[in-house]
């Protein structure tokens, strides 16, 4: 028996420690972050009085490993080699056959496939507390055997076959769609989080962006911290100004990029906001995630007592010492050099036809400095076609964020040439590039001719075509 | 040795260590009062508190000797920088300190006095005055706008035990809000229970019923209530509440109401008594509480604007109007008790005193929700003549708001955000027959960091006479 378990271990671990770190190593990141672990009694009764509440707690234990890949993956494997082993010891007792030792990896190989679609681990401790049980069962009911015997073929069966379910449960998960898109919009979070941009627009390249709408919105987000924004967003896929953000969202999804975004913009009290409504989406009502968000903003808002608050909060789990004290500096520093910030009460959230352009232009109102928020609000009026407004607030922008600027980005020019066809004195107080203005006469040319699919073929990415879209 | 002779050898010393009776001896002294968290420098509190364990953050041994009439009267070591004193004891220290000052001498040991240092001693008052024994209070994440789990649950004052009274559990997490007592009894409460199946659950006489108030009078839905002292009416403002969110570094989020009105349930009728002077759209009623005899209503009353963009233009007064509990009718006279017009600012929660002489709201620039305006403060008037009463004592640079009279109207607890600005915290202060309050102190914890750390903020703090007993299976086949 010992021999048997030996063997079987001996393929399943190394194969699925594997298989979780290659393969789910963005996912394994997101369970933890939407997790929470705490020894503060106001968590732990609250998990006590939820159903499940004990496997759920035992489950948030186990998920602040994993934030640690390395930690993730061997958890991971853990939970199947735990069915492993007790589908061993069922199929020992009640077979007592050694060529069939490998029928204990169809159940392993069924848990291995489903594991994948668990966000959590709670499903994976039922599945071992349930194969223990079994296993407690068959042993109780079943005689003591002398153990197998080993029989011809014995060493291919126990090992290949075993292998090939597992192989073939592998390849059934990652043939679910949902897995992989899952996986790779988590990737792009994480970057998001670690603020990788380049990285981000690495992966997330234009024919990605055009068919992801959630990872377009992390392009988006990544140009504009870049300031390249306006030079491409057209590019991405984008079909109105609600690409942007995820308006009046209420998912994880949209409550995490939404957060993402506030932080970019500066706007703290909405990370904070959005952070709070993640917390309150995620299994625990509590994640990881938000609380090292909302932490790390009010460090930046210069809120110490709310700040060491969190600190505190996060030190009541098992893995966050480290996060806390790598904290600690800028605390010190907070208490040396108190931040005094305005009170500038800017509306957030609008819930009108255009709540990017309302929340951006209010942001804009109280800081008219921020050239991020300015890119935003200027692609967002030109991706809902609002030339008018484009036309009256381009002159504030460019007066602050691009002053004596020789070249303007690519899409402020084309929206410019398109202004310049009813007032052609605005093409004299903005430098726009002699080959834009080249290419906008040929478009135009082709327009009036009435040829509306050459125009648009020809200057596929740009904004005429966008904005004639309809003709 | 055996592993288990080890253990029970070492247990002992420890055992012993911790039992040692102040053998440690103190370096030096200072002149200041010790930096203790929660403060209960000069504080005023009953005779039948839970026991003020406090703590001074970066010391590790820590020593609070309670004298009484200038004899010691209990010693108490802890470490962790913390004072736990023990229960039995302490109610022994009360009952001989009623109508006296307990002087406290805090000695401590640490890291930045590791031959430890004695501080100026300090002294709280003994009110012969008795709390209510209970406190019901709802418990929710502060503020924004979704949640998990919420409850609302009672804390027994004279030790630590909480107790939940009802969560949304019961309600597949929805929303739990606004209870109410009737006269301060723990057999007649009532809540809301919003989301799917919801409605207003009354507990009284051993049952519960839920009732929807949607379907009864003129058809809205029941948000504040306030139960009539003798039981027979709730009234209830009927609010649309929406909130706006601001990103930057300042206010966080406005609450805000587009419409609000005023109806009496009859609670042995089942009907609901309304007055077309307070329910049309030229003014917004809210908040209304009655006074101690059950013939009057007070509540807070506003002119119209355009929300979110006019919410500084919108300020609340505090009308008067006469009930007829008889015939279940408004009185003709209204009268003005705060005018925010003359007075300044915006007047919220109304709550009139037990003998009927003060009025104590919550005031703040604008608006109707204190609670997020840091400016806020509790304010009080006489009611004989008008005249504002100094409350200051129970203020702070943040956000005072909901507050209640304890039954006998010597206490007053009231929601504060002081300590760090975002999570309301509930303070109890004295009050004496003419008005003057002292400063309040927090509601003690057995872990005095039971007040930093706790992931939840206190809403609507509501002082009970005795423990409520829900009847948990019938209130959850209430929502089956």
């Amino acid at each position: 028996m010992k021999k048997i378990i030996s063997l079987h271990s001996a393929v399943l671990v190394p194969v699925l420690f594997l298989f979780w770190l290659l393969a789910y190593r963005n996912t394994m990141w997101w369970m933890e972050g939407m997790s929470f672990f705490s020894t503060l009694p106001d968590f732990a009764v609250l998990q006590a009085r939820l159903p499940a509440g004990a496997v759920k707690y035992a489950a948030a234990y186990l998920l602040q490993f994993y934030h640690s890949a390395v930690a993730g993956a061997l958890l991971q494997t853990l939970y199947a080699w735990i069915v492993m082993v007790c589908a061993d010891v069922v199929v020992w007792r009640l077979l007592r056959r050694a060529d069939l030792s490998w029928l204990s990896f169809v159940p392993v190989g069924i848990f291995v496939a489903i594991q994948c679609r668990y966000r959590t681990v709670d499903g994976s401790l039922v599945w071992c507390l349930a194969a223990i049980a079994a296993a407690v069962v068959s042993v109780c009911l079943t005689r003591r055997t002398d153990g197998y015997v080993i029989v011809r073929g014995f060493w291919r069966r126990a090992v290949i076959v075993p292998l090939l379910l597992l192989a073939a449960c592998a390849a059934v998960s990652l043939s679910i769609r949902e897995n992989r898109v899952r996986e790779r919009v988590h990737r792009t979070e994480r970057l998001a989080e670690n603020r990788d941009w380049d990285r981000i627009l690495e992966i997330v390249r234009p024919e990605v962006s055009a068919e992801d709408p959630v990872r377009r919105r992390y392009a988006l987000l990544a140009m504009a911290e870049k300031g390249m924004l306006a030079e491409n967003f057209l590019r991405y896929g984008v079909k109105g100004s609600e690409d942007f953000f995820f308006a009046g969202s209420n998912d994880i999804v949209g409550c995490n990029f939404n957060a993402l975004l506030a932080r970019s913009l500066g706007l703290e009290n909405e990370t904070i906001h959005q952070s709070f409504q993640l917390n309150s989406l995620s299994p625990l009502g509590y994640s990881f995630r938000s609380m090292r968000r909302i932490t790390d903003a009010f460090l930046r808002d210069g809120n110490i007592p709310l700040a060491e608050k969190y600190m505190r909060i996060l030190l009541h789990s098992t893995c966050h010492k480290s996060w806390v004290e790598s904290r600690v500096g800028r605390m010190i520093d907070l208490m040396q050099n108190p931040v005094e910030r305005d009170r500038d009460n800017i509306l957030t959230c609008a819930t009108n036809d255009e709540p990017l352009l309302m929340d951006m232009a209010c942001l804009y109102d109280a800081r008219p400095d921020n050239r991020m928020c300015a890119d935003i609000l200027l692609c967002g009026l030109l991706a809902s076609r609002q030339m008018d407004r484009f036309a009256l607030l381009f002159p504030r922008v460019y007066a602050s964020a691009y002053p004596g600027r020789d070249v303007l980005p690519r899409y402020y020019e084309e929206a410019l040439l398109v202004l310049s066809r009813q007032n052609p004195d605005i093409l004299d107080r903005y430098s726009v590039s002699s080959f834009r203005r080249e290419a906008f006469g040929k478009f135009a040319e082709l327009m009036d001719a009435g040829r509306y699919d050459d125009a648009r073929a020809a200057y596929p990415d740009s904004y005429w075509s966008y904005l004639y879209a309809a003709m | 040795m055996h592993i288990l002779t080890r253990i029970f050898v070492i247990a002992a010393l420890v055992f012993l260590c911790a039992c040692s009776d102040g053998a440690a001896t103190v370096g030096g002294k200072s002149d200041s009062p010790p930096p203790i968290f929660p403060d209960y420098v000069s504080v005023t509190v009953p005779c039948n508190i839970a026991p003020l364990n406090f703590s001074i953050r970066g010391t590790d041994r820590i020593r609070a000797e309670f004298a009484v009439s200038g004899s010691g009267r209990l010693k108490v070591e802890g470490r962790r920088g913390m004072v736990d004193i023990p229960v039995d004891e302490w109610r022994g220290l009360m009952a001989e300190a009623a109508g006296d000052s307990v002087r406290v001498t805090v000695s401590a040991w640490g890291a930045l006095n590791p031959e430890g240092v004695e501080y100026s001693p300090f002294s709280f008052y003994v009110s012969r005055d008795s709390v209510d024994g209970w406190l019901a209070y709802r418990l929710i994440e502060p503020g924004y706008e979704g949640w998990m789990q919420m409850g609302i649950y009672q804390r027994d004052l004279s030790s630590f035990d909480e107790k939940v009274l009802v969560d949304n559990s019961v309600n597949g997490m929805g929303c739990v809000n606004c209870h109410s007592f009737a006269g301060y009894s723990p057999e007649r409460m009532l809540f809301h229970a919003r989301g799917e199946g919801g409605g207003t659950v009354f507990f009284e006489g051993g049952g519960v019923e839920k009732v929807d108030l949607a379907k009864v009078g003129p058809g809205k839905q029941g948000v504040y209530p306030m139960w009539s002292p003798d039981g027979r009416y709730v009234a209830f403002s009927s609010n649309s509440t929406f909130q706006s969110f601001f990103g930057g570094h300042g206010q966080v989020l406005e609450v805000y109401d587009q419409a609000s009105d005023l109806m009496v349930y009859g609670v042995q009728t089942g009907e609901m008594a309304v007055d077309g002077r307070f329910q049309t759209e030229d003014r917004w009623e809210t908040f209304p509480a009655w006074t101690p005899d059950g013939r009057s209503l007070v509540f807070c009353s506003a002119e119209p604007h355009s929300m979110p963009l006019e919410r500084e233009k919108v300020h609340y007064d505090i009308l008067r109007v006469g009930f007829d509990p008889e015939t279940g009718t408004f009185g003709e006279r209204v009268d003005t008790l705060y005018n925010a017009r003359v007075s300044g600012g915006s007047a919220s929660f109304p709550r009139v005193s037990p003998d009927g002489r003060f009025l104590m709201f919550a005031r703040a620039d604008y608006g109707t929700f204190p609670i997020w305006h840091d400016e806020a403060d509790l304010a009080m008037i006489r009611l004989d003549d008008g005249v504002q009463v100094d409350v200051s004592a129970l203020n702070s640079t943040l956000s005072e708001s909901c507050h209640e009279w304890s039954s006998s109207g010597r206490w007053v607890v009231i929601g504060s955000r002081r300590l760090d600005g975002r999570y309301t915290r509930l303070f109890i202060a004295h009050v004496s027959p003419e008005g003057v309050c002292g400063k309040p102190f927090l509601l003690p914890q057995r872990d005095p960091e039971h007040n930093m750390w706790r992931l939840k903020s206190y809403n609507v703090p509501q002082f009970v006479r005795g423990e409520v007993r829900l009847p948990q299976r019938d209130l959850k086949n209430l929502f089956k």
